[in-house]
């Protein structure tokens, strides 16, 4: 998409943005500024983000989504806190606080930056006109800011890898997975949708992950779940393994990522040491309820314990305290993967396992609730126990289920 | 409640802001039609600098299409016009991210 010029990025569409519900209220109410003809007596004390402060903006109309705010992560971005909070000490919270303020805080996402305009991580600029759009868009809202990771698998950016099925195939949008209801934060209070007697208070969240999955592949896809269709990799595994495991395929890892301030113009800016393209299954460092399997996708976040050194020496003294290989979901879903073409395409193949020697020395301690201690064996040494009676030399097998597979999809999209 | 204070201070200020607005878009409407009324061009020519303190050209960009109906406002009236925007847009800064790598 090209970039906005610096008038269209101002650009209020006089046919249309005038006459809608928000087009009645004066600019000044929101922006305020001065009425003059002249642009900078104009923008005197302008307000150029309104909705950083949408109870004063926002509120009186949109009572129910503002109620929302302060527990959303998009306003509040608690879920770098969660992390920091454990890898650092408190004496250095301050310190720390300031390099967020820096490098972290841009990335914050206002009533605007989903409804009215593009974030300011891309330039900022109108998206149409000015008016409120119901329904952010896919590439101007969401991958402006989830761009380097999740945007480039899902849109298929990356060479030789497909784009996410329910892209290619089922021309999704992210707000086809993730409703309005998702992106202004969950209520904090149960009884706020469900009125009954006991009252429950549910903590509101403070990490992407926290609580229920939200989206779940299985609430579209019913019949994956474990022996309810003709997979016999759903059955086998429909439960211990996280759909990921078997339907994502090569994701973005990143190492020693560093900020600092730049000498020549005065930015902030970080820098990675490396990303790549990789796959690797470990153990689900958040088993729960919830979050049942065993084995899960994982991918390398960029955290080193220099990572903050232009602000000081050894401000990462707790690297240790979380692992650097983390949860993830990887949005490049298809239905066919290298590593479930079969049974064995899994079992024994030892590249796919976040063993102990995939692991840099300095990490493993970090790293011993996700390392995976034995690879699951070739299918032909477990038959026995099983009583499958495939060979490991016998490719037909995937074959063979992927005829009993094809029939029952069809009618089951 | 503070916030329902807050509200209610805010309101309070926008109110007056719009009473201030509206009483200047009464005094420039008089000033703009300063030119045919003779009896108002009288006391134009006796005090000249009190009656037009704003550039003429401010009350030229008006179209007269959105004046007839919206009280004239500025913010509005320069930001739907294109040429204006594009007259008035600060240079465009070459920001070149200083970031390296995937964040
Ligand atoms: C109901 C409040 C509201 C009103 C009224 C309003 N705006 Fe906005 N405006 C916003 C919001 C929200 C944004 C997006 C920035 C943000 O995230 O808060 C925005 C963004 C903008 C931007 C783009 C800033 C950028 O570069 O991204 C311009 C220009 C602008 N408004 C001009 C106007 C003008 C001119 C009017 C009157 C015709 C007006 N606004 C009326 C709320 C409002
Ligand atoms: C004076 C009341 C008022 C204020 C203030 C207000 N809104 Fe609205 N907003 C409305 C109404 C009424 C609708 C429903 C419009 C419709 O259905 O066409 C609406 C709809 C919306 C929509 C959905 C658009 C659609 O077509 O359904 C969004 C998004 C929105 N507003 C965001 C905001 C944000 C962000 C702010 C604060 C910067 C804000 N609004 C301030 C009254 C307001
Ligand atoms: C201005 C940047 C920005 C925009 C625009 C934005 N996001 Fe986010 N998003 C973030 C940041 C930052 C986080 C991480 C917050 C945290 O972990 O504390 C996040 C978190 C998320 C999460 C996980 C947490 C949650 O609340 O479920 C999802 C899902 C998500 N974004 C989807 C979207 C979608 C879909 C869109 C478009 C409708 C979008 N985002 C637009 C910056 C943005
Ligand atoms: C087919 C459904 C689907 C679509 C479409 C989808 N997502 Fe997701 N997304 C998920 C699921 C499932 C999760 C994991 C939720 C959980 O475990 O709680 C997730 C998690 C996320 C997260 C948090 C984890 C992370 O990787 O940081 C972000 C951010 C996110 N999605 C952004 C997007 C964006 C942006 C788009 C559009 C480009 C999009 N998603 C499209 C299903 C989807
Ligand atoms: C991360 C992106 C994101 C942010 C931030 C966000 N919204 Fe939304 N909003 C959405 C999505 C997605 C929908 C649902 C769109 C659809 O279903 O077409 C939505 C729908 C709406 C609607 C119409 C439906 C409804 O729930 O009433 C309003 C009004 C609205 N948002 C207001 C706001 C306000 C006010 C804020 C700030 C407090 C805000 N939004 C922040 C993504 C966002
Ligand atoms: C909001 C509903 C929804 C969610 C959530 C969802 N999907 Fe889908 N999925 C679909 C739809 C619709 C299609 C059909 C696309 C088509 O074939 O046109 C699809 C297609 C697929 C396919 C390809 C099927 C085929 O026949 O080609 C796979 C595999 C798949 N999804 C897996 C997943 C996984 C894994 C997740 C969780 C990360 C997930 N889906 C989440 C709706 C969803
Ligand atoms: C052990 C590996 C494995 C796991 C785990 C797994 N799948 Fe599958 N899945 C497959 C294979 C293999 C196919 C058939 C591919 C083909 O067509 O050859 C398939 C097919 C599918 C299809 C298309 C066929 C259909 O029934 O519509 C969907 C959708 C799907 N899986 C969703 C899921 C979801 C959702 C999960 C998580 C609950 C999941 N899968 C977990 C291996 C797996
Ligand atoms: C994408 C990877 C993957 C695929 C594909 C896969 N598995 Fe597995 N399998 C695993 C993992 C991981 C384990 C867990 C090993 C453990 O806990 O010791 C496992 C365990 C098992 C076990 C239990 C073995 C034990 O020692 O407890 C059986 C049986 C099994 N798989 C059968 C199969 C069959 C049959 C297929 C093909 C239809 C298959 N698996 C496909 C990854 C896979």
């Amino acid at each position: 998409m090209a970039p906005l010029e610096p008038w269209e990025k101002a650009l209020v569409n006089g046919e249309t943005y005038p006459d809608s519900v928000h087009g009645q209220i004066p600019c000044q109410n929101c922006h305020g500024g001065r009425q003059s003809a002249d642009k900078a007596e104009a923008h005197t004390d302008i307000i150029a983000r309104p909705s950083d402060d949408p109870e004063i903006y926002c509120q009186e109309c949109h009572p129910d989504v503002v109620a929302l705010n302060e527990n959303n992560l998009h306003d509040n971005l608690a879920g770098y806190w969660t992390i920091l909070d454990q890898r650092t000490v408190p004496e250095d919270h301050e310190t720390i606080a300031t390099m967020f303020g820096n490098h972290c805080s841009s990335c914050h996402a206002t009533c605007g930056d989903c409804h009215v305009s593009q974030p300011a991580l891309v330039g900022g600029g109108l998206i149409d006109g000015h008016m409120f759009n119901k329904t952010p868009s896919l590439t101007r809202n969401c991958t402006a800011c989830h761009g380097s990771r999740v945007g480039n698998e899902y849109l298929g950016k990356h060479e030789d890898l497909q784009a996410d099925v329910h892209f290619r195939q089922g021309r999704m949008a992210c707000i086809d997975c993730h409703t309005g209801h998702e992106m202004h934060g969950q209520p904090a209070a149960c009884e706020d949708c469900h009125t009954s007697p006991e009252t429950q208070m549910v903590e509101p969240a403070n990490h992407r992950y926290d609580g229920v999955q939200s989206p779940r592949c299985e609430s579209c896809h019913i019949t994956a779940t474990i022996g309810q269709d003709d997979i016999e990799m759903h059955q086998v595994h429909g439960a211990d393994l996280s759909c990921q495991v078997c339907h994502s395929v090569a994701y973005t890892s990143c190492d020693g990522c560093h900020v600092a301030i730049s000498e020549t113009t005065g930015n902030p800016f970080y820098a990675t040491d490396g990303s790549y393209l990789d796959f690797k299954i470990g153990l689900n460092p958040l088993k729960s309820f919830d979050r049942p399997y065993d084995y899960v996708t994982l991918r390398h976040v960029p955290i080193s314990s220099d990572s903050f050194a232009f602000y000081g020496d050894n401000l990462v003294p707790n690297l240790n305290a979380l692992p650097t290989w983390v949860y993830t979901t990887p949005h490049n879903i298809q239905r066919e993967t290298p590593q479930a073409a079969s049974c064995n395409a899994c079992h024994g193949n030892a590249d796919l396992f976040l063993t102990v020697d995939q692991v840099y020395p300095n990490e493993v301690e970090a790293n011993q609730p996700v390392i995976v201690p034995v690879i699951p064996a070739p299918i032909s040494e477990i038959t026995a126990t099983v009583g499958i009676t495939i060979t490991e030399g016998i490719s037909a097998t995937a074959g063979l289920t992927t005829t009993t597979i094809i029939s029952p999809t069809e009618q089951n999209p | 409640m503070k916030k329902a204070q807050r509200i209610q201070n805010i309101k309070t200020i926008l109110l007056s802001l719009m009473l201030v607005l509206a009483t200047a878009v009464l005094l420039s409407s008089c000033s703009s039609s300063a030119e045919t009324d003779s009896a108002v061009a009288l006391q134009t020519a006796l005090e000249p600098t009190a009656v037009i303190p704003t550039p003429t050209e401010e009350t030229a960009v008006a179209p007269t299409a959105v004046a007839a109906t919206l009280p004239t406002d500025e913010c509005l009236l320069c930001h739907i016009n294109k040429d204006e925007l594009i007259q008035t847009a600060d240079p465009v800064e070459e920001v070149v991210s200083e970031n390296e790598g995937e964040g």
